[in-house]
């Protein structure tokens, strides 16, 4: 078992923030870097320029300094730097290469990361996997694809979860979300329309597959149920109820928000939701839960040892 | 069950096996409580009598057949509305002796039991407590919290006082009451092997469900629960003398129906009782606990509160095991690394963590939550307690001090 801790620290300048982690960063002196360009040496280094804010990286031997804009929040800019040095310590990669090795690792990131960046790389990619979309643009697929595995991927994994593309469609992205992946959805979705105009939704693959069975009278009448009368209810603890799919007897939900790992939401579905249904619909005698509890980010009850 | 319980899943899912129709009590309004027709009804868990006032309004719109406390915080209700509504249960003074770590031990050693010294102390400063001839070393205990929370060990005088003085924090940030607020047990430390008793008592017959080991040494400053593992790998004659132990206890306490958990120590000088309480074991640990057609834990403690009698069956796997994953620091969980890994170990059955990313991580003695657990069986002991190792060392936590 390997446990990481890392301290901030503040600055007389309110521009810069100092993070010292439990290990050594340097073995000795140290390294400026004033802006991504000059990183190549470093690929910790390169990994913190490629933070929204960041414009310039000192290295010590026990300490990380970053500097930031302006007109960027630390508490923001913070939360995605120490994901940033955890993941590069925990990953063993270098801090900096050796000084005879002035070219980045195979494996290593290349930063700052840009639109432009995004669209040389497709040059290399096409002829790769085709997107489900015929019509679409090869370009705005392979675009979208370098966005989710260099800037979604790694944020939704350091939350627990994963996400994988799984095609483009009227403007749709449809991705293979688990774990934290269904909370952030919506943050997923903002970051592909900001860098990809002709997105215009983000959803599970899983809910944009034809479901016949909400088609149904039953489907019908459970998803009002839903909308109507659990939902707005629901949505006072900060959660959602979404109807999957209506097979047979059997109705699937998925909890989402405040109700995602929720020490509670047995408590909900069996109890209230489970109740509702029933009464409805007498013919449904399943009510599955398809949520990864595991995933939940923000549950609204957590469980504890108690008195 | 508190909102807060780790056991909500585990009941509703034996409630669905069994076909019992259950009402979950709860201190806080649930939120679909309006569309539940019955089925959840919030109770006020702090004040004792008007929950069960609560209760009693309760079962004149929905009759009850039965109460289930199911963790610590709730068990004294559970027999008080029993009791109330003339229900089978033990008796509320007995569960209230198991609720207060003094009145646990004086009701032992009046019992004839064997005990370790004891004394109740001040939480604030009183110069009339002689902190200078206490028989060092001893532990400290809040009366009144569970599992290892604000359990410290001290040496001397002065660790005694550091440890009142996080005790006490610890009292405030639970928001203790009466007499658990400014008192603490202080109790001779002993040394030894510790074991926990898993049983179910049908009018005043215990059946030992489950033995554990706990293979990790408890020596304190703080104790940390992590493993358990059974079948013990104690002799034969001491497990049956732990049986005999427990059953004279739960004799003394008056424990008659329902669900126990035991802790004990085992030395040269004898068998010694840590604590006995009116619940099934925390956590998520029952679900290392299988019963064959019996089913698991729930099943048992339902089906005995229906009246049917105990499973003479016996665990359906030759050993199984739990670790609670202990939290390495105080911080924030970033980050969780090689539970995949963990999960394909040979005889691991599961991982699961148990704290969101994202959270604060609080260790003990301040902290209450687990980090997660690990699930192992096999056919001996000890390939579940290396099972349930090797998969920790799989793990990896990043934390951060913000």
């Amino acid at each position: 078992m390997i446990a990481m801790f890392i301290q901030t620290e503040s600055t007389p300048n309110p521009e810069q923030m100092k993070f010292i982690p439990d290990r050594v960063v340097l073995s000795s002196g140290t390294a400026t870097f004033p802006d991504a360009g000059s990183s190549t040496r470093s690929p910790l280094a390169q990994r913190l320029f490629e933070i929204e804010g960041v414009t310039g990286v000192t290295l010590n031997s026990d300490s990380i300094t970053l500097s930031k804009s302006a007109d960027t929040d630390w508490q923001v800019l913070k939360s995605f730097a120490l994901n940033a040095i955890m993941i590069h310590f925990t990953a063993n990669e270098p801090v900096v290469l050796d000084d005879t090795n002035t070219t980045a690792p195979a494996n290593a990131r290349n930063a700052p990361w840009s639109l432009s960046r995004v669209k040389k790389l497709w040059q290399h990619a096409r002829g790769a996997e085709d997107p489900v979309d015929t019509d679409a643009d090869p370009e705005v697929i392979s675009t979208i694809k370098e966005l989710i595995e260099t800037r979604v991927k790694p944020s939704v994994i350091d939350n627990g979860g994963d996400v994988e593309f799984r095609g483009f469609e009227d403007g749709v992205v449809l991705l293979e979300m688990t774990g934290s992946a269904t909370a952030m959805r919506t943050s997923i979705e903002q970051l592909l329309r900001h860098f990809v105009p002709e997105v215009t939704a983000v959803t599970d693959y899983r809910d944009a597959m034809p479901k016949p069975g909400l088609d149904t009278e039953d489907g019908r009448a459970i998803r009002k149920l839903l909308d109507e009368r659990i939902n707005p209810q629901v949505a006072a603890h900060g959660g959602h109820i979404a109807l999957v799919d209506v097979a047979d007897e059997t109705v699937y939900l998925r909890l989402e928000g405040g109700c995602q790992g929720c020490g509670m939401a047995d408590v909900t579905l069996k109890q209230g939701v489970a109740n509702e249904i029933r009464a409805l619909v007498p013919t449904i005698t399943n009510i599955l839960d398809v949520t990864d509890h595991a995933g939940g980010t923000n549950p609204y009850y957590q469980p504890g040892k108690g008195g | 069950m508190p909102t807060t319980s780790y056991r909500i899943s585990d009941f509703l899912e034996a409630a669905e096996r069994l076909d019992v129709d259950v009402a979950v009590g709860s201190d806080q309004p649930q939120v679909l409580e309006q569309y539940s027709a019955g089925r959840t009804v919030t109770l006020a868990f702090k004040d004792g009598d008007r929950a069960v006032a609560e209760i009693v309004d309760y079962d004149r719109d929905y009759p009850l057949a039965a109460i289930i406390g199911v963790d610590d915080e709730t068990t004294l209700i559970a027999a008080m509305a029993a009791k109330a509504l003339k229900l089978r249960h033990n008796e509320p003074a007995s569960i209230a002796a198991t609720r207060n770590k003094h009145h646990f031990r004086t009701r032992l050693a009046n019992s004839g039991i064997p005990a370790p010294w004891f004394t109740l102390a001040p939480v604030g400063d009183d110069l009339t407590f002689d902190v200078e001839n206490l028989p060092y070393p001893v532990v400290l205990k809040p009366l009144a919290l569970s599992a290892s929370r604000g359990v410290i060990r001290a040496d001397s005088p002065t660790q005694f006082a550091a440890a009142v003085r996080r005790i006490s924090a610890i009292l405030d940030a639970a928001d203790i009451r009466g007499e658990a607020a400014s008192h603490i047990l202080v109790e001779e430390y002993l040394p030894g092997d510790e074991v926990a008793l898993e049983g179910l008592l049908e009018d005043g017959q215990l059946t030992v469900l489950a033995l554990f080991d706990k293979p990790d040494p408890l020596e304190g400053p703080f104790f940390e629960e992590t493993l358990y593992v059974t079948p013990s790998r104690l002799p034969v004659q001491v497990q049956n003398a732990i049986a005999a132990t427990v059953n004279s206890a739960v004799a003394a306490l008056g424990l008659r129906q329902g669900p126990i958990h035991a802790e004990l120590r085992i030395n040269n000088d004898g068998i010694w009782l840590i604590e006995v309480a009116a619940r099934s074991i925390g956590g998520l640990c029952s679900r290392a606990l299988h019963f064959g057609a019996g089913g698991r834990l729930e099943d048992l403690i339902l089906r005995h509160a229906q009246g049917l009698p105990a499973p003479t069956v016996g665990l359906d796997c030759p050993a199984t095991g739990v670790m609670m994953i202990p939290i390495p620091a105080a911080g924030v969980l970033r980050h969780v690394a090689g539970i995949e890994a963990a999960r394909a170990l040979e005889n691991i059955d599961g991982v699961t963590i148990s704290i969101p990313i994202g959270e604060i991580l609080v260790p003990v003695p301040e902290g209450n939550r687990y980090l997660g657990f690990i699930f192992a069986s096999g056919d001996t002991p000890e390939a579940v307690e290396a099972a349930l190792r090797a998969a920790h060392d799989e793990l990896e936590f990043a934390i951060t001090h913000d």
